[in-house]
């Protein structure tokens, strides 16, 4: 298991605004491998969300590969990318992560049920999982009656119940108060140590990228710096 | 003006919900509208047809005729006093005498039963559907010739010929039996074929020496300028005939006629109501959700300074331009469909069922301005009623949750 | 609830995440519903009743009759020993059949004369076919072979003449001959019917064979089966076990053929209102249309997060579909249930409309319009609305297959 998890070779990508072509991605190597944590920062607009979009199967590259775990995304068709988004990767996302009808449990379940998950199995893996993320007890309530963070906290449960290769996570807690916040980052850096989940998570919080094991900078489409620090 | 531009753009903000809200009004009035005409040319066609085919528009009767139509009740004909009471009345367009027997007939062949109608060769096509077939009429002007007209099938049915002789029988105003030989000298067509087989048509005199009545007619047949107001007439009539005379309008002689009007009018109105009330609920939901969808807007006009009134007559503005639209569309749609099928579209599938209710295989849309006006304001009003619920909505949100709900 | 899959549940608290444009939707759709129920119960109900005042009065759902007999009105155009083939059919099929003879003749009474059909009777066998002789207001129906007459009260009125008393019938025979018989009113029928009481005269076949000389022959058999509506079905029946029956110049005909204006008129009664329907079920679909438009774009960014996640789109839109088969399965049921409340009603109380007794009175029909509930009557439209809807959710529908994740996230909070 040496091939990395999630392996970007030479990614490029543009916008184009009227005449003129914005790099989104510009020639980006990047090897991320199985059990890393990975914070990406940046300044907004400088090809954060893109890498992530890209990186997720969300977006597709117009030259170089892209490949999540072992698989070459660059050639997927919409309804292959689908499908092993839905597999093989987890997302947390900024806000509107859950569907305002459903409770926390019925979340979970609902992605699980249409992974292909026996009823009893994910019945016991949801409950699982929200214990996990520490929301036992709150498993019947509707997001409209849970916090933000409770809510993103539930949003990780859901990417971490089928147990995905990477999970990629855009500014998780740029609407959460920095104490929450705070705890939201020590909820994915302990799963990423239990479960050796393989994290890949855009920010421009301080406080986060100071816990995270690899900081990845990217300026106007390019990889600018990389790099690892000890564990604090 | 600020609140007229407001409510236009307003309606345009959801252009998928805007055309879908007027392709619904649009649909429901031309439907009804198309339908309205559909049924006035129906029952328009239905009267003319039918009234000119025996009755008239009202009829001159011995008062005790019309419940026993025997020889003893027929009047005295001619009658020089009702003669200038009809030639000087103006809303009378042409009359004539009739005396109807019903005969048994005998072809060479065949034994039957027919309705045989006296007429005045110079003055029945003013009344009826000989108008159309002039010269039929015609090979019955000599008074002294014993001549019958027989309708197409009764010719068929009696398996008789143009040239040949019937015999007719019948009793004549004393009891006794009275036959008389008439030579068929022309078939005449009919619209429906209970016509062709019903009817025969002989001079007048004719009928009289064979029932043995000279100078007597069973009714005149008047015809009028428009059969749909006969009141006025019917006052001067009975104000002028005395007792010894009647008047009957068409809607006593033919009550079927006078219930498909009714009933045709009847199905109108319960179907345009059900389209109404179909159409409120789509156009209070649309409604609505423009005013859902901007809450945070009617806050902050309202933090702004606007009355409540305001924001309910701005509602209300979208609402009228919404139903104005779609109304003009809907009634523009229906003329354009009606206009060129007012020479008549032909259900010949269905012929054969039209005629049964009295009505021709062609049907001519009449679509009437008065009609499209009364239709087009009822929907316009109700709609108004159906949006006046969410209106009220918009207005009595609060400044501040309004816009905290942003 | 728990036993409710997750996608049906999640369609269900979907559809109350906005109550009143639910309830708005849904009410639409019931009085769409309830409204061609009772309209259609109508229908098949007056429809039976036509049919059943047409050929309620002797008419028959089949005939035997020569193969002319349509075209003209020739007393010679006969079926011979026809009381024979009438009792073929009663006794050998167990079918409901009696034979009628029929002639013009100039019927006088002492003040009165009139040119009538007079009709020949099985008199033991008439109330097979007809429901005439149940409706005798006076008197009794005929006895076979009897110098006897039943005519219809306005009949009566006009001949003025009243039981016991004397009619002569003048006409001639199959022979050319002289016919003439003196009968007596035994009976005096009612129908309601204006024609039929008019014109009905009854005398028993075996007195009509002798007056107008027709040695044994007839003009019809009227046969009757369960329902007018499968008379081909009969036609088969009678074609396969009576060969004889059908060989030239003896035919069989169905009703259809004997009236034909009526099943036009039926048929273009049908899809007059077939319009009116595909009408009516239009403008509540568009309705529907633009509700379920407006909740999917209200959700766009929540299915943009879905997608995201790697939900199929398909997936997506059947949730959707799925809100719109609540909705139009409630919507079925209130319809049905009230519609049928209506129809039941009625049922009992009869419809009235201005103009209705007259034409009524044209078609042999009640003056009112009596629904009657069937399954058929309350099904069709609630299944037709429901489809309809269905089908008008195909574009909202089709729109979550065509969004884009990314795009779709972008569109701003969804409501909760």
């Amino acid at each position: 298991m040496n091939e990395p998890t999630l392996n970007m070779l030479n990614a490029s990508k543009w916008y184009h605004q009227g005449n003129s072509r914005i790099a989104g991605l510009d020639q980006v190597s990047l090897q991320l491998l199985h059990g890393e944590f990975a914070c990406l920062c940046g300044p907004s607009g400088s090809g954060k969300t893109t890498l992530l979009n890209v990186a997720g199967g969300l977006d597709q590259v117009e030259s170089g590969q892209v490949i999540v775990d072992g698989e070459h995304l660059e050639t997927m068709r919409p309804a292959q990318l689908s499908k092993l988004r839905l597999q093989r990767l987890g997302f947390v996302f900024q806000s509107l992560n859950l569907i305002p009808v459903l409770s926390a449990r019925e979340n979970v379940e609902f992605v699980m049920q249409m992974q292909g998950v026996a009823v009893s199995e994910r019945r016991t893996r949801a409950t699982e999982v929200l214990a996990q993320v520490g929301l036992a007890g709150l498993e019947d309530r509707r997001p409209g009656e849970l916090s933000g963070g409770q809510q993103q906290r539930v949003a990780v449960a859901r990417a971490i119940a089928s147990r995905p290769a990477l999970i990629l996570a855009d500014e998780p807690t740029a609407n959460l108060d920095s104490k929450t916040a705070s705890e939201l980052m020590d909820l994915l850096l302990r799963i990423n140590h239990e479960d050796r989940t393989t994290f890949l998570i855009s920010t421009h919080d301080l406080r986060i990228t100071s816990k995270a094991q690899r900081i990845l900078n990217i300026k106007d489409g390019k990889l600018v710096s990389d790099s690892r620090q000890t564990e604090a | 003006m600020l609140h007229l531009t407001l409510a236009w753009r307003n309606i345009w903000r959801n252009q998928q919900r805007s055309w879908l809200l007027l392709s619904a009004i649009a649909l429901g009035i031309a439907a009804t509208l198309l339908m309205t005409a559909l049924l006035r040319g129906m029952s328009h066609n239905m009267l003319e047809d039918n009234l000119q085919i025996l009755p008239g528009h009202l009829q001159i009767q011995a008062p005790a005729y019309f419940q026993d139509p025997s020889l003893q009740h027929s009047l005295r004909w001619p009658n020089t006093d009702l003669l200038e009471l009809l030639e000087a009345e103006p809303a009378v367009t042409g009359w004539t005498p009739r005396l109807v027997r019903q005969v048994m007939v005998q072809s060479e062949r065949v034994n039957s039963a027919l309705l045989l109608i006296g007429v005045d060769p110079e003055r029945d096509a003013m009344v009826s559907f000989f108008a159309e077939q002039p010269d039929l009429l015609r090979k019955l002007v000599d008074p002294n010739e014993a001549k019958v007209l027989l309708g197409r099938s009764a010719v068929k049915r009696l398996k008789t010929a143009v040239g040949r002789r019937i015999v007719v029988t019948t009793q004549d105003h004393r009891g006794d039996l009275a036959e008389s030989g008439l030579t068929v000298v022309g078939q005449f067509v009919g619209l429906f074929e209970s016509l062709e087989n019903r009817y025969a048509f002989a001079h007048i005199a004719t009928v009289q020496r064979l029932t043995g009545l000279a100078s007597s007619a069973s009714f005149i047949a008047v015809k009028t300028e428009d059969y749909s107001t006969l009141e006025g007439l019917g006052k001067r009539l009975a104000a002028a005939l005395g007792p010894d005379l009647h008047f009957i309008s068409w809607q006593q002689l033919d009550p079927y006629l006078q219930g498909i009007l009714q009933l045709m009018n009847a199905v109108v109105i319960i179907w345009a109501i059900i389209v109404f009330i179909a159409m409120a609920f789509g156009l209070i939901n649309a409604m609505a959700m423009a005013v859902f969808e901007r809450t945070a807007e009617f806050g902050l006009v309202q933090a702004l300074g606007w009355r409540p009134s305001q924001v309910v007559w701005v509602v209300m503005l979208e609402a009228m331009m919404l139903l104005i639209i779609g109304i003009s569309a809907g009634s523009l749609l229906a003329w354009a469909i009606a206009l060129p099928m007012q020479g008549g579209i032909e259900f010949d599938l269905f012929a054969e069922g039209l005629k049964a209710f009295g009505s021709r295989p062609v049907l001519y849309p009449t679509l009437i301005l008065k009609d499209v006006i009364i239709i087009d304001a009822l929907v316009l009003l109700c709609g108004l009623l159906a949006s006046l619920s969410p209106a009220l909505s918009a207005c009595r949100l609060k400044p501040t949750d309004a816009i905290r709900s942003a | 609830m728990t036993v409710m899959p997750l996608a049906a549940r999640l369609a269900w608290r979907n559809l109350w995440r906005r109550p009143k444009r639910t309830v708005l939707m849904l009410l639409a759709l019931a009085f769409c519903n309830g409204v061609l129920v009772l309209l259609m119960s109508l229908q098949v109900a007056t429809y039976a009743a036509i049919i059943d005042g047409t050929l309620g009065f002797g008419t028959g759902h089949v005939r035997i009759e020569h193969q002319d007999r349509q075209d003209a009105d020739d007393i010679r155009l006969s079926v011979p020993n026809i009381t024979h083939h009438s009792a073929r059919l009663r006794d050998q099929a167990g079918l409901r059949a009696s034979a009628t003879a029929r002639a013009f003749a100039l019927v006088i009474s002492e003040s009165q004369s009139l040119a009538i059909p007079v009709l020949g009777k099985e008199a033991a066998y008439e109330s097979l076919v007809s429901s005439l002789p149940n409706r005798i207001k006076h008197g009794r129906y005929l006895r076979s072979g009897a110098a006897e007459a039943v005519i219809g009260v306005r009949l009566a009125a006009q001949l003025n003449v009243e039981i016991g008393d004397e009619l002569t019938l003048l006409g001639s025979g199959m022979d050319y001959s002289l016919a003439a018989d003196v009968l007596t009113v035994v009976g005096i029928v009612e129908s309601g019917f204006d024609s039929i009481d008019r014109l009905t005269l009854h005398m028993p076949i075996e007195r009509f064979d002798l007056a107008f000389s027709m040695l044994g022959h007839g003009h019809w058999v009227s046969v009757v089966g369960d329902d007018a509506l499968r008379s081909t079905q009969l036609v088969d029946t009678l074609r396969k076990r009576f060969v004889d029956l059908q060989q030239s110049p003896i035919r069989i005909v169905d009703w259809d053929q004997l009236a034909p204006g009526l099943k036009q008129s039926i048929l273009a009664d049908i899809s007059a209102s077939f319009i009116m329907y595909l009408i009516l079920i239009l403008l509540v679909s568009f309705h529907a249309l633009n509700a379920q438009m407006m909740s999917v774009i209200e959700r766009t960014g929540e299915f943009g997060v879905s997608l995201a996640l790697g939900l199929a789109p398909g997936k997506l839109a059947r949730i959707v579909i799925l809100e719109s088969l609540f909705i139009g399965v409630a919507a079925a049921l209130i319809g049905i249930v009230i519609g049928s409340a209506v129809v039941l009603y009625l049922s009992a109380t009869g419809l009235q409309l201005p103009g209705l007794e007259a034409v009524a009175e044209r078609f042999n029909l009640p003056p009112r319009l009596y629904p009657y509930w069937s399954l058929t009557g309350a099904l069709i439209g609630p299944v037709a609305v429901t489809a309809a809807l269905l089908l008008a959710t195909v574009w909202p529908a089709q729109r979550i297959r065509n969004l884009h994740p990314i795009t779709a996230m972008k569109s701003g909070p969804c409501y909760t």
